[in-house]
């Protein structure tokens, strides 16, 4: 007695110190790359971390709208000018030129280095002759070039070629001066922050900046890319976190207080529920360092779990004996739901996704820990002889009249049939591996998001090229090797388009080859003269076009280097990159249409550093081998759970009456889901889990075959408190915008209702004999 | 029903012509002469007392439609002789602007609205905004902004300057943002009631363009 008391206080101070402990100590962390398997090999790797930290994961759309054109172009140049001004971000585009005067000024200096067009051909007379009759009949349009003011300099336009070649297919609509998207209604803005995509707050702080450079109320201002979407994540995460741990406690205790109508019940009760989560978020954060908030979310219900143990004590306690008699009655019963629970989650926590990882502790921690406030707390804490209080008509009725038969019974496991045969008559597979599913973002929003990348022509990050080699040279001169080949790829039609560093900044070998095709002097002055003859152009009008070209034969090429600092050099260093001391060229391709041609026709590339990587399918494979993998062991567990159940019933018949329900349930909740047209991921194998192990714990009590028709009734009472208080936190975790809280809800509070319900129509009660020692 | 008078001449040469070019001058005064034939003008006899902006305005605007055949002259520094090109020109109030050219090697040009189509003689259309370049806005308005007789658009791009006589003004609109007059001096129309006679285009490198109109009304 005064053991049990002692045990209560100490139980007590414990908890008060972990709550302080979690309180303090824990780090909770909102971003979702928990939520991502981890990269298999080197080079998914070196993408994962640049899609994270690269210059792609630093933009930021922005998006004006809902006033004149004239404003908006207006409104694009101000902001534009704040936000270059305020320090956050390395680049701010908005269509304004895009280089400034210095930039322009060099580029239009080499243009005979970079323009791809630039061969000794060009410069025969022949060609200038057509290039001259070109420009003639330009002069006579009425709407001008842009490069009208050069044309003594530039009379091949080369600058216009090289700036067509950079700008590639995308481009977006330029309308005053600054973009606009296709529909001309909105102004776009390009800013890339300075802070990495994963520094959420340097992100958020990027994003506000955004606001107040915009300042104007009744603009439409829209914000998209990684760094928006990561924080907008968080936030629902965290949002959903408050809204679920409070929602769910609160119908937790409402439950308890309509179910027992006492105070002292409730508060006795709630102890071990706060004593597993205390001991799921210390064991995750001591394991892992940092606890996720979508598993602090997920946390919480499992008080929808938990909760059962302390109902199991409640209901059978008994006006005749001590507490502790009834509760070493039921221990066996409690001990073996929880220890089977555990072991399915025991499954899922040797697996590589620390998200599901984290899940599992928190799981096998709390629930554990439940079973043992009630077995060595709670009687400490009850009076003696205490019997609680209630009335349940149905309860009455269920232990007085209702004996489920065989037809009730027979009519489940038709239900559960028919399940299996629809699940079977399914012939498409049933599972989700896009990683992107598991994201908050609504589809839509990512599609715009594509679709703003698109025009602006930021490449896709999906179909990548990697080049490996020693120097930057090296990896450019490869790189233009390889382009040759993209480039007969893209006429067949098997990619769109591609991007490379090598079009912005070409190798030191290609500059020189393009100086050597430049003519002399000489020869351009004499050719040019020829050319003119004949045409209403002056002699001598383009002496500044000779003189370009004679600087050009003497330029020293343009290296990476050179260009640090400037937008080009921005494109130019998104696209190569030193890893490991070696130079890595990455090349984006878009609109890729087979990629089974795409390998095969790269094929001879490959033993010179060629890499090709398909993200989505790469990502995808991942999450497929990785699913395999879980169900093996999830297949494996139920056999274990199965033997253990054995072990602890000593008998096959039981055995079978308690996991039957379970099994039944789990079938016909998949056939559900499968016709809501849902598709089935990790977390939904991992839901299922919870709902045998809860199904579990029914079937051993329904089949506990009690003694009288008054504890039958008690029991039954439990059991539907149990039910509900669970149905009720899954089915609030299941309104969560978080499609992995989302799909862990409605699987578990589907499954558990079907559960309850198997479970008191085919566990039935043991034969009679020695019923009160078994568990 | 072409009608001239050549008593006008000397009008236009009074009017404060500054270019130095004799040639140009010569050519646009003549092709201006040959054109003034909107019936009304006849009859309006108090012509030659000045003439108000709101006035003339007002002319323009009553004007629902508007084209006929042109002369454009580029006198461009990087060629010896002038770039001469002939077609036709129409418009109707309020928006819509159509150029073509005689050559059947040239591309036509439409504007309606803020839209402009160009068509290549190969029948192949390219839709582009009078946006993307700001100083096609600014072509586009000064000489679609007259016809229409719509002072508040001019005003929202040019400075206007009005001188002449109701039979003979000269409208000289100058770009007010500085980017846009570092390659367009001024726009100079030259009109004759509600009629638009010619139009002067001085670019920022001295480069220049007349285009005359033979207006006949549609």
């Amino acid at each position: 007695m005064n053991r049990q008391r002692l045990a209560a206080g100490l139980w007590l101070a414990g908890l008060a110190a972990a709550f302080l402990w979690a309180l303090f100590e824990t780090t909770v962390r909102n971003d979702m790359t928990s939520f991502m398997p981890r990269a298999a090999t080197p080079e998914q790797r070196l993408l994962m971390n640049e899609l994270r930290a690269g210059p792609v994961a630093r933009l930021t759309v922005v998006t004006l709208g809902g006033a004149s054109r004239e404003r908006l172009a207006e409104l694009s140049k101000q902001v534009a000018a704040r936000l270059r001004a305020g320090g956050l971000f390395v680049r701010v585009a908005n269509g304004e030129q895009l280089f400034d005067d210095a930039e322009r000024e060099r580029l239009f200096r080499y243009r005979y280095l970079l323009s791809p067009a630039v061969r000794a051909e060009r410069f025969s007379v022949d060609s200038l002759r057509m290039a001259l009759e070109k420009r003639l009949r330009e002069l006579a349009s009425p709407v001008p070039s842009f490069d009208r003011p050069l044309l003594a300099q530039d009379p091949t336009a080369e600058m216009r070629a090289m700036l067509n070649a950079w700008r590639g297919q995308a481009q977006p609509r330029s309308l005053r001066g600054v973009w606009f998207d296709a529909e001309g209604q909105r102004v776009l803005l390009l800013a890339q922050t300075r802070a990495p995509g994963f520094d959420l707050d340097a992100q958020e702080r990027a994003q506000q900046a955004i606001r107040e450079a915009v300042g104007d109320g009744s603009v439409e201002l829209g914000m998209s890319g990684p760094g928006v979407f990561a924080v907008t994540s968080r936030d629902v995460i965290r949002a959903d976190t408050r809204r679920l741990g409070i929602t769910a406690a609160v119908v937790a205790i409402v439950i308890l207080l309509v179910s027992y109508r006492s105070m002292r019940l409730l508060l006795i009760g709630a102890l071990p529920l706060l004593s597993a989560v205390a001991a799921g978020v210390i064991a995750v954060d001591l394991i892992f360092g940092a606890i996720h908030g979508i598993v602090l979310a997920f946390g919480v219900t499992v008080i929808g779990v938990a909760i059962d143990y302390p109902i199991h004590l409640f209901s059978h306690l008994n006006a005749g004996e001590p507490v502790r008699r009834s509760l070493a009655g039921i221990w066996p019963t409690i001990r073996l739901g929880a220890i089977t629970t555990a072991m399915g989650y025991l499954a899922m926590s040797g697996t590589d996704f620390p998200g599901l990882m984290q899940f599992a502790t928190f799981a096998i921690a709390g629930l554990l820990t439940a079973a043992a406030c009630t077995r060595w707390g709670l009687a400490g804490l009850l009076p003696e002889r205490y019997v609680p209080k209630y009335s349940s008509p149905i309860a009455d009725w269920y232990a007085r009249s209702l004996r489920p038969g065989l037809v009730w019974g027979g009519l489940m496991v038709f239900a559960g049939v028919v399940a299996l045969a629809f699940l079977v008559s399914r012939d498409h597979a049933p599972w989700e591996d896009d990683i992107a599913a598991l994201s908050p973002i609504p589809e839509s929003v990512m599609a715009r998001d594509r679709h703003l990348h698109a025009q602006l022509g930021v490449p896709d990050t999906n179909h990548v090229l990697l080049v490996k080699a020693p120097d930057a040279q090296a990896a450019l001169q490869a790189s233009e090797a390889l382009a040759r080949d993209l480039r007969q790829l893209v006429a067949d039609g098997v990619i769109g388009s591609f991007e490379l560093a090598a079009r912005y900044l070409p190798s030191v070998r290609t500059q020189r080859e393009r100086q050597r095709s430049l003519p002399e002097p000489a020869r351009l002055s004499k050719d040019l003269a020829q050319a003119l003859a004949g045409t209403p152009f002056k002699q001598g009008a383009f002496a500044p076009f000779e003189k370009a070209v004679a600087t050009a034969r003497t330029l020293p090429p343009l290296l990476p280097r050179d260009l640090e600092g400037t937008s080009l050099g921005l494109r130019v260093r998104s696209a190569l990159l030193t890893v490991d001391g070696g130079w890595v060229a990455l090349i984006t391709l878009a609109g890729v249409k087979d990629a089974q041609a795409l390998r095969s026709r790269l094929s001879r590339h490959r033993n010179q550093g060629l890499i090709y990587l398909d993200l989505k399918r790469d990502t995808r494979r991942l999450m497929a081998d990785f699913r395999e993998h879980a169900s093996t062991r999830v297949l494996w567990s139920v056999l274990a759970i199965a033997l253990v159940l054995w072990l602890g019933l000593r008998s096959a018949r039981r055995t079978f009456t308690v996991l039957l329900p379970g099994f039944i349930a789990v079938i016909i909740d998949v056939a559900i889901l499968r016709l809501t047209g849902e598709l089935l991921s990790l977390f939904h194998l991992v839901s299922l889990l919870l709902v045998v192990g809860i199904s579990i714990d029914y079937g051993l009590f329904f089949s506990r075959g009690d003694a009288d028709a008054g504890m039958r009734g008690r029991t039954f009472h439990g059991l539907t408190v149990c039910v509900l208080s669970t149905v009720s936190v899954f089915g609030i975790l299941a309104t969560s915008r978080l499609p992995v809280l989302n799909a862990i809800g409605t699987t578990v509070a589907v499954g558990v209702a079907l559960s309850f319900l198997a479970a008191m129509l085919l566990a039935r009660p043991a034969p009679a004999r020695g019923s009160s020692q078994s568990p | 029903m072409l009608v001239t008078r050549p008593t006008i001449g000397s009008t236009f040469m009074t009017s404060g012509e500054k270019t130095s070019r004799a040639v140009g001058t010569l050519v646009s005064t003549l092709c201006a002469c040959a054109l003034a034939i909107v019936p009304s003008a006849f009859s309006h006899a108090g012509s030659n007392t000045g003439v108000e902006l709101a006035e003339l305005m007002q002319k323009l605007s009553a004007v629902r439609a508007a084209g006929g055949k042109f002369t454009e002259r580029k006198y461009l520094s990087i060629l010896n002789e002038p770039l001469i090109l002939e077609g036709t020109v129409h418009y109707r109030a309020p928006d819509y602007l159509k150029k073509e050219y005689d050559d059947p090697d040239s591309e036509s040009y439409e504007v309606r609205g803020d839209n402009l189509t160009i068509e290549f003689p190969d029948g192949r259309r390219r839709d582009l905004s009078i946006d993307e370049h700001p100083i096609l806005r600014a072509f586009v308005e000064s000489y679609r902004g007259t016809l229409a007789g719509d002072l508040e658009t001019l005003r929202r791009h040019f400075e206007l300057e009005l001188g002449g006589y109701m039979d003979a003004w000269q409208l000289r609109l100058t770009p007010r943002t500085p980017e846009l007059a570092e390659r367009l001096r001024a726009v100079v129309m030259r009109g004759r009631e509600g009629t638009v006679t010619s139009v002067e285009t001085l670019e920022g490198n001295g480069d220049r363009s007349v285009m005359t109109l033979e207006s006949s009304s549609e």
